[in-house]
């Protein structure tokens, strides 16, 4: 069910060779027919026909006289370009513009180049472009798309031509780039906490003693306590001996500790399918306009990610489908640079063996799996973290599905994998784990809310895991 | 349940579209930017009407007018083929085998000359491509002044006695060698005008550059600002959406 979307380096291939100036054939076509035109008339003693093959004779010499002398260079480089971005009502999810550039060094004599521009998933771009003023000239190219990750775009096919194309060099290829596509971030309110703190410095109140500031109860000051923390107002209170003047016991004010939270993101790599069912086998490209399951789950891990970085939490990455090192928790804006850098080359890769055992996460962490659960896997990691003691959310990121285009056979397949989906999911919020669907209700077992407010439920403190 | 008839099976081809199941969005397009632009197929059209014009110069009669709207069609779909010197070649030999006048070949003339110029801009480019008003321009003059050098050589050949007295073709080859003469002077001024001279310096290569030569020293070209494919630039702050070479 996997759908690799990004082929081998191709831009490594070594440069070609510059292309040669040639003759046209038409152009020499056209100059033959003038010639034979002006044979024609002298042959025939009519001046009149002789004059209609006067412009291509003449003009073909021209081309000849002013031909370009050396070869055009040319390059393709990566640009920037955030404009064009757009939100697609679909699926919520944010579209956005790649752009490259093309840089052109004609050679004198060049006039007009034909440029051929394409990419996976789109539809080609063609253009004539003139190229004959002084100096280089670069053309902006660039397109929408809803992918994230490493995608080669932007290959480049380019003809030169002189006047007329009597002369043209060419085709040329350039590219394609390898461009990474980064994940956006979707603003979020208020995200889980795991069940228990650790550390005793963070943005969150512990439940142990320590040095905080949230008041935790008085109490008779005892060996360790530090000066600082006397209360000397209930201590006047409730020791003062007015007889004697004496203070008795001392009193403190002691504080709740601060700690912070350690969130483990697993996304699913092993499983890419788009919103078109007919394009989960693999036959045919899901459209690059509209996310696929792998694409949410980049944006949901990006966007819990930033959101708990901000907050002053830890946070590591790993990832289900290959056998690397995890990204380790920790915080700060590297660490969402690092998160984000893995996030973009995360891919389906080749087809990874069943998992005995659930990645090893830091105890009480807070274990967030993006998955499609359309198979048993990531389901039976979720469990295991589970029955570990860990708070585990489970983060849905199936996108709509459409199955208008299937037939009754893939129908019936579908309704079967659907059913599972279904049950497994079931399953796994009976047993506890926290199901949270990313863009709301992908196939009728998700949820009418927004995963922003199912965050912001699962985020209150009394929240009780519903079992039904 | 009958089988339907071959009128009901015609009719279901031609009307019977499925209105109910949704078809397929178009792939989204990659974007070219380039100054004013017209789309190609516009100027295969201009290139067909052409040929259709030079058939209603050249003949009245309904097939023939018939033969060259089918070159103007096939001129209009099929700019980079054949099709062009075939409707080239027909204009001439039609022209040939008539005794039109004078002003029916200043038309022919005018209209084979633009159809060629056209076909020439466009062939190779997909109908919806995106042809630069300046890439149209470009060889826009020495195409005139050759049609306008053609046009006076058929008002001499006109006015000049007829085709017994051999001063017409003495013209004509005196203003043949006078124009490959001034061509050649044209030539010989840009080239001393070139001079050898350092040549312009080449853009900065880049891992797609296709050209063998060694860089030089240039600067950076792009007007984007980005950074160049070779990563010789650190990337900005993070944006949303960037595009920035991994292996750099």
């Amino acid at each position: 069910m996997s759908t690799a979307d990004i082929p081998g380096r191709t831009g490594e291939r070594p440069p070609p060779a510059a292309a040669p100036w040639r003759p046209g054939v038409q152009s020499i076509a056209a100059a033959v027919i003038g010639v034979a035109a002006l044979t024609l008339g002298v042959i025939g003693s009519r001046p009149d026909v002789a004059v209609l093959g006067l412009p291509f004779v003449l003009g073909f010499a021209w081309a000849w006289f002013t031909r370009p002398a050396s070869t055009s260079r040319q390059a393709l480089r990566q640009a920037t370009d955030r404009r064009g971005a757009g939100t697609d009502a679909a699926s919520d999810s944010l579209i956005g513009t790649v752009a490259g550039d093309l840089v052109l060094d004609p050679a004198p004599g060049a006039e007009v180049l034909r440029v051929r521009v394409t990419s996976a998933g789109h539809r080609e771009g063609q253009a004539l472009i003139d190229v004959g003023g002084a100096g280089t000239r670069t053309v902006r190219m660039h397109l929408d798309t809803a992918r994230t990750g490493v995608q080669p775009m932007f290959r480049t096919d380019l003809v030169w031509s002189s006047y007329d194309q009597t002369l043209v060099a060419g085709p040329s290829r350039l590219g394609p780039l390898r461009v990474t596509v980064y994940p956006t971030a979707v603003p979020l309110r208020r995200l889980p906490m795991p069940r228990r703190l650790q550390g005793l410095t963070g943005p969150h109140t512990s439940r142990r003693v320590g040095d905080g500031t949230d008041l935790h109860d008085v109490n008779l000051f005892t060996p360790g306590d530090r000066l600082r923390r006397i209360d000397w107002r209930v201590t006047a209170r409730r020791s003062l001996d007015v007889t004697t003047g004496r203070l008795g016991e001392l009193y403190v004010r002691r504080t709740f500790a601060t700690a912070d939270a350690t969130i483990m993101l697993v996304v699913d790599s092993r499983d890419n399918v788009g919103p078109d069912v007919d394009t989960w086998g693999g036959g045919k490209q899901a459209r690059v306009d509209e996310p696929t399951s792998l694409d949410l789950a980049r944006e949901a891990a990006m966007s819990l990610a930033k959101r708990y970085i901000d907050g002053g939490d830890r946070v590591g990455l790993d990832d289900l489908g290959l056998r690397r090192r995890p990204v380790a928790p920790a915080g700060g804006r590297k660490q969402l640079d690092r998160i984000t850098q893995r996030l973009a080359t995360i891919a389906p890769e080749g087809s990874p063996t069943a998992r005995e055992r659930a990645p090893q996460v830091p105890s009480s962490a807070l274990v967030v799996i993006f998955s499609t659960f359309l198979d048993d896997e990531a389901a039976r990691m979720a469990h295991q973290w589970h029955a570990q003691a860990h708070r585990v959310i489970a983060v849905d990121v199936l996108p709509e599905v459409r199955d208008h285009h299937l037939d009754s056979y893939q129908q019936t397949a579908y309704a079967l994998v659907r059913l599972e989906r279904g049950i497994r999911l079931e399953r796994l919020r009976r047993t506890g784990v926290e199901v949270v669907h990313w863009v709301g209700d992908p196939d009728g077992h998700g949820s009418s809310t927004s995963a922003d407010i199912d965050l912001l439920v699962l985020s209150r403190p009394g929240h009780r895991v519903r079992t039904r | 349940m009958s089988t339907p008839g071959p009128l009901s099976s015609i009719r279901e081809w031609m009307f019977g579209w499925d209105v109910n199941t949704p078809r397929e969005r178009p792939l989204p397009p990659v974007e070219i930017d380039v100054g004013r632009w017209v789309p190609a197929w516009a100027v295969r059209v201009v290139a067909g009407l052409a040929v259709l014009a030079a058939g209603v110069l050249l003949t009245a009669d309904p097939t023939q007018l018939a033969l060259a709207a089918a070159l103007g069609v096939g001129v209009a779909i099929g700019p980079q083929g054949a099709i062009p010197m075939i409707a080239l070649v027909a204009g001439i030999i039609a022209f040939a085998v008539r005794e039109p006048s004078p002003a029916v070949g200043a038309g022919l003339l005018l209209c084979l000359h633009g159809m060629h110029y056209l076909t020439r801009r466009v062939s190779g480019l997909s109908p919806r491509a995106r042809v630069e008003l300046a890439a149209l321009r470009r060889g826009l003059v020495p195409a005139l002044v050759l049609q306008g050098f053609a046009q006076l050589v058929g008002v001499v050949v006109w006015i000049l006695p007829g085709p017994a007295s051999p001063f017409p073709w003495l013209a004509v080859l005196a203003l043949i060698a006078i124009t490959i003469l001034v061509l050649v002077g044209v030539r010989a001024l840009r080239a001393a005008e070139a001079g050898p001279g350092p040549r312009r310096m080449p853009a900065k290569p880049s891992r797609g550059t296709t050209d063998s030569t060694p860089p030089g020293p240039g600067g950076d070209r792009t007007s984007s600002g980005a950074p160049p494919q070779d990563g010789g630039e650190p990337p900005a702050a993070r944006p949303t959406w960037r595009s920035v070479d991994p292996d750099a």
